[in-house]
């Protein structure tokens, strides 16, 4: 494996050095942690990961590599891997791509596929770090002019929630994915479309899919955009409690300052393969760190919704915006998701603003109820260009909770508090603390001791610090408790492990 | 150029698989706390029973809008019948209060338990396949072991349940046919007119010989003879050339002989 990696970087070096016109560029990131996953047991040693993003372009060709490695004390989880390696063929019209890629068909109801630059995803049974992304593995053709786009592409998305080291990148690729797509422009306001794909999981015949899809401009502030997709022999069934489809319609709107969008979701026993289709959820992705891991989850095997949003810019920097969003899962017993959420931003002065936000939801496959949330983030800039930022959030909801000496489910309150204070020196020189706390019995109580249940508040305090050497190369630094739970970034979710100890990463562009 | 991009892109990564249970082997034994008891569960318990378990992670949002279906589909379809188990076994071996959420929200009935994580790898060779369905036979042989989420194959589940509670039904009825001795009965009707049903059991298969005689033990007819089965069996004597009068049936086996009366009257 070192060997096979080594000769694909030499080839790049040597490809660059004999062709005039082509160039070689990349990325490596670089994270040690010297530390612990707390509850664990025997996981406090210290782990290296370290990536490298590797382009070669020359006129119409492209190549790229990743190179993945994990090193522990323990040999056995240690890996060295090139997780992706691709090339691709791109002039005005064709794209050609072999090898690892990336492609969504319509909007993602029957394929999507990402990658979250800079995460690091942890697997914590052998705790085992790697990317998180998934991509496909196989070849791909598309035809773009001004009336029509055509795709086509024969690949195997890659379930990426097993790692890397675990077994064979065959078995990390359970499904085989046919598709075509083509999209036409009928006019400068009107696109419509249509997508064939099939599906072949490990051990079972082929599935069809179908897809329309379309794209109206109604006038210049009006958009409107849709997709349906289905499996074949369940088209427009819609009634029958197994027939699978996705439907998915959103109009965006605005009239000067005034903005906002309407969206509607109804997706019913439409998980494909191992599930590598991620439809739009439409609940509202929050950067808050006490929202953004309360998030609602898409279960696509039954789940209808919408998501309804407005804006205001005033003249002088305020900004208002709203959003209510609600889910209905319903694939057996039925579950409500519904949040509604503002926030205003405050621009006070030249140096200080001020961002709030205030949030209701109702939870109830999290069983949490009456969640209420809110946050203040006051923002400071000093004459000397250094500048601060205070952000208190707040977070309380109503669980019932099992008690054991009287075998009920009882209600209880639980509250979360997320604080940080952080002072740039500079836009290259930032150094800032977080504290949280969590009465929330689910993370109170220490999983290891069964017999006991502990309830005493549960605190994380950490420090960060990040330092931009130059233009290429950043150093940030962790120390202390962190706080872990899911995380959601382009609607994408998943679960970060708590850690405590030191976490150093470095991150370097060529 | 060519050779080069050859040399690049030539062969795929190989890496070891980490070891999984295949159907049709002995399923990995566990031995685990359950959900608010203060027993733990222990696999190898129940080599009599058709176990089902659910493996889910008790903070997984799919695995709480799918878990209702094992309850409703599966368990609430053989909870009555004595020769099946259910498990719900927690992979993200999260605390109780989780657990506890997770059946409070899917309204799981059957025992749920806990730290299961090292059970998944066993059976799965991963901690990530969780929201699966596996079913463990007589002996604990693995039956049926899911890879795709629990509400995508209930059907196969239940198929394979079912195939197997049948078996083991089966295999009861004939353990209960099967006497543990030699047994010839009175013959039914008696007093007879003019024939009578003699019926004698097995304990296995062996030579038999079932004849008439009369008071004074001269031998009138042999009405069954040869190899037969464990079991129960009945032979029907047709006494119309007989005068009334007391008979001698005696079944005689390899090691064994029995004798019954019975009473003729015309």
């Amino acid at each position: 494996m070192m060997y096979r990696c080594s000769v694909f970087a030499v080839v790049l070096l040597a490809l660059s050095s004999t062709q005039v016109t082509a160039q070689v560029y990349g990325s490596n990131s670089f994270e040690f942690q010297l530390g612990n996953l707390p509850f664990e047991d025997d996981r406090s040693y210290s782990t290296g990961y370290n990536q490298t993003n590797l382009y070669y372009d020359s006129g119409n060709i492209s190549l790229y590599g990743r190179f993945e490695q994990f090193i522990t004390p323990i040999e056995e989880r240690n890996y060295f891997q090139l997780t992706q390696k691709s090339i691709q063929f791109q002039d005005d019209q064709f794209r050609v791509r072999a090898g690892n890629f990336y492609e969504t068909l319509g909007r993602g109801l029957l394929l999507r596929s990402y990658d979250i630059p800079g995460s690091v995803f942890e697997e914590s049974f052998e705790r085992t770090r790697y990317a998180f992304f998934r991509e496909l593995e196989g070849f791909a053709a598309e035809y773009t002019s001004d009336l029509v786009e055509v795709k086509a592409l024969r690949a195997q998305p890659l379930f990426n929630p097993l790692p890397p080291n675990t077994m064979p990148d065959s078995l990390r690729r359970p499904d085989l994915v046919e598709t075509l797509q083509a999209n036409f422009y009928l006019n400068d306001r009107i696109s419509a479309g249509g997508i064939l794909m099939r599906n072949q999981t490990i051990g079972s015949d082929y599935t069809n899919f179908g897809a329309l899809t379309t794209d109206i401009t109604i006038t210049d502030n009006v958009q409107f955009f849709g997709e349906y997709a289905f499996e074949l022999e369940d088209a427009f069934g819609f009634e029958s409690e197994t027939d699978a489809f996705g439907l998915y319609l959103g109009s965006n709107f605005y009239s000067g300052s005034f903005g906002g969008s309407l969206e509607y979701k109804s997706y019913n026993n439409f998980r494909i393969g191992s599930g590598y289709n991620d439809p739009p959820s439409l609940i509202k992705e929050h950067t808050y760190p006490v929202l953004n891991r309360s998030t609602h989850v898409l279960d696509t095997g039954g789940e209808y919704g919408y998501q309804f949003e407005v804006y205001y810019n005033f003249d002088d920097c305020h900004a208002l915006t709203f959003n209510i969003s609600r889910a209905v899962n319903n694939a057996f017993l039925r579950f409500e998701y519904i949040e509604i959420f503002l926030e205003g931003l405050y621009q006070l002065n030249d140096q200080l603003s001020v961002k709030s936000f205030l949030d209701y939801a109702d939870d109830e496959l999290k069983g949490e109820m009456n969640r209420i949330s809110a946050g203040l983030i006051t923002d400071y800039l000093f004459d000397n260009g250094s500048g601060i930022i205070v952000d208190l959030q707040f977070q309380q909801f109503e669980r019932d909770e099992f008690v054991q000496t009287s075998g009920q489910f009882e209600p209880n309150t639980s509250s979360n508090l997320y604080s940080s204070v952080s002072y740039s020196f500079s836009s290259d020189f930032v150094v800032a603390g977080v504290m949280e706390l969590s009465t929330d019995p689910q993370l109170t109580d220490d999983p290891t001791t069964f017999s006991m249940v502990e309830d005493e508040t549960r605190f994380w305090l950490g420090t960060n610090v990040l330092y931009r050497a130059n233009s290429t190369n950043t150093i940030e630094l962790f120390a202390g408790k962190r706080r872990g739970g899911p995380a959601c970034t382009s609607g994408i979710c998943y679960e970060i492990l708590d850690f405590e100890g030191v976490e150093l990463r470095l991150t370097t562009r060529f | 150029m060519r050779k080069l991009l050859l040399i690049i892109f030539a062969g795929w990564l190989s890496t070891s698989a980490n070891a999984q249970t295949s159907v049709g082997e002995t399923a990995p034994d566990f031995n685990l706390p359950e959900l608010n008891g203060s027993e733990t569960v222990m696999l190898r318990a129940h080599t009599d029973k058709v176990v089902y378990i659910f493996f889910y992670g008790a903070n997984c949002p799919h695995c709480k809008t799918n878990g209702p279906v094992t309850e409703s589909d599966i368990y609430q379809s053989y909870k009555d019948n004595p020769n099946f188990l259910a498990f719900g076994i927690d992979t993200w071996n999260m605390i109780a209060s989780s657990n506890n959420s997770f059946r409070n929200v899917t309204g799981i009935t059957y025992p749920l338990l806990l730290n299961g994580r090292n059970t998944l790898n066993a059976y799965y060779g991963n901690t990530s396949s969780y929201d699966r369905s596996v079913v463990i036979g007589l002996d604990n042989i693995l039956l049926y072991r899911g890879s795709v989420q629990v509400d995508n194959d209930v059907a196969d589940v239940k198929s394979v349940i079912e195939a197997e509670l049948e078996k083991l039904e089966t295999s009861e009825e004939l353990d209960r046919s099967i006497p543990d001795q030699v047994v010839l009965h009175q013959n039914y009707p008696n007093p007879f007119n003019p024939s009578t049903n003699i019926q004698f059991e097995l304990d296995q298969t062996t030579e038999i010989e079932l004849a008439i005689y009369d008071v004074i033990g001269n031998k009138l007819s042999t009405i069954a003879t040869g190899s037969y089965a464990a079991g129960s069996h009945s032979v029907s004597w047709n006494a119309t050339n007989y005068p009334s009068g007391v008979y001698l049936y005696r079944l005689q086996t390899a090691t064994q002989s029995f004798t019954q009366r019975m009473l003729l009257v015309k």
